[in-house]
């Protein structure tokens, strides 16, 4: 397993404003430093099953919530065909190569059900120590789940600090 | 029609070797009309991991395996970095949604354990169950699978239908 592992932490809602709501939160703790997160972003399904990445911030000169890192997990979820706007952003990045090598299938079932469960959900990309401080501030989550990922958190750091030179 | 389920049977092998001289066995069932099938084709990795579906036939002829259903089934269970074939992303697009709405996150990891699991594999998209009669014909696999997929038949035989004639279908 790698040394300094990359956690994955999803939630789900039964509707977009609750995951809205838990975001903000999250938002909060990012800000405070008490939380070390790579990306987070608000997951929603529209009425024909495409899949939508809600991105709420604007990519700065730090390489963190760009959607890169939240895309290329949908993108191991889902197929391509069913990924629309930001969320097939991280489809051409290594980022995904990444990510589907330190999954399991078992880890991308449990997520993918998941996921499919709620209309809506939140998807926090971050370091270790994220669980009991997004658990606490997770208020209006359905059911959770976190993963951990065998993937070097300076291996995932530099892939996106190379991507948000791209967004720029 | 539309209500009739699809057959996906894979096996898989130590070499490429074994499972294209079983594609031949299943092609000669095909051609004397003892199965019903859709697609066929066989599956291999190559050093970097990249999963490469082989087409073998040409689509000149009706019923002929074009490599589109089996090329879905691929972009499916392995994401768009890892697939090393242009025809998961040219006509077997449009039939990567159909099918995996008929594929359950179970069937996606059980058969993607499988294929992670050997070095080539034989995919065959059925019209009917397919192992009684395949099940004596793959004499070279390691393991085999056989599972319905809840598509509509009648879509993937119309997706099949125009790429072998040349043209991309969005069903």
């Amino acid at each position: 397993m790698a040394d300094e592992p990359v956690f994955l932490f999803l939630a789900t809602y039964d509707t977009a404003e609750d995951a809205r709501a838990d975001y903000e939160a999250i938002k909060e703790l990012h800000k405070d430093h008490l939380l070390g997160t790579y990306d987070v972003a608000v997951v929603t399904r529209d009425a024909e099953g495409h899949v939508h990445l809600s991105k709420h911030e604007k990519p700065t000169q730090h390489y963190a919530w760009t959607g890169v890192a939240a895309g290329a997990v949908l993108g191991i979820l889902f197929p391509p065909s069913l990924l629309v706007g930001a969320a097939a952003g991280g489809l051409a990045l290594g980022v995904l190569g990444h990510f589907q090598k330190g999954m399991s299938r078992k880890d991308v079932m449990e997520l993918g059900e998941l996921l499919d469960d709620g209309q809506a959900a939140l998807l926090v990309v971050g370091q270790s120590g994220l669980q009991s401080y997004v658990e606490k501030a997770l208020t209006h989550a359905r059911k959770h789940a976190v993963k951990e990922v065998d993937l070097e958190a300076k291996l995932l750091h530099d892939d996106l600090a190379a991507a948000s030179k791209d967004l720029h | 029609m539309a209500d009739e389920p699809v057959f996906l049977f894979t096996a898989t092998y130590d070499s490429a070797e074994d499972a294209r001289a079983d594609y031949e066995a299943v092609k000669r069932l095909h051609a004397a009309g003892e199965i019903g099938t859709y697609d066929a084709a066989v599956i291999t990795k190559d050093d970097d991991g990249r999963v490469h579906v082989n087409k073998h036939e040409k689509p000149t002829q009706h019923a002929a395996w074009t490599g589109v259903a089996v090329g879905a089934v691929v972009g499916i269970l392995f994401p768009p970095a890892l697939i090393g074939t242009a025809i998961v992303g040219g006509a077997a697009g449009g039939l990567i949604g159909h099918l995996w709405k008929g594929m359950s996150r179970k069937d996606m990891r059980e058969i993607g354990e499988l294929l992670d699991d050997g070095n080539a594999a034989l995919v065959v998209v059925g019209k009917s169950e397919l192992k009684e009669v395949l099940g004596k014909a793959v004499t070279r696999a390691g393991k085999t699978d056989e599972r319905p997929l809840h598509a509509d038949s009648q879509v993937v035989e119309d997706v099949i239908e125009n790429a072998a004639m040349g043209a991309e279908f969005e069903p």
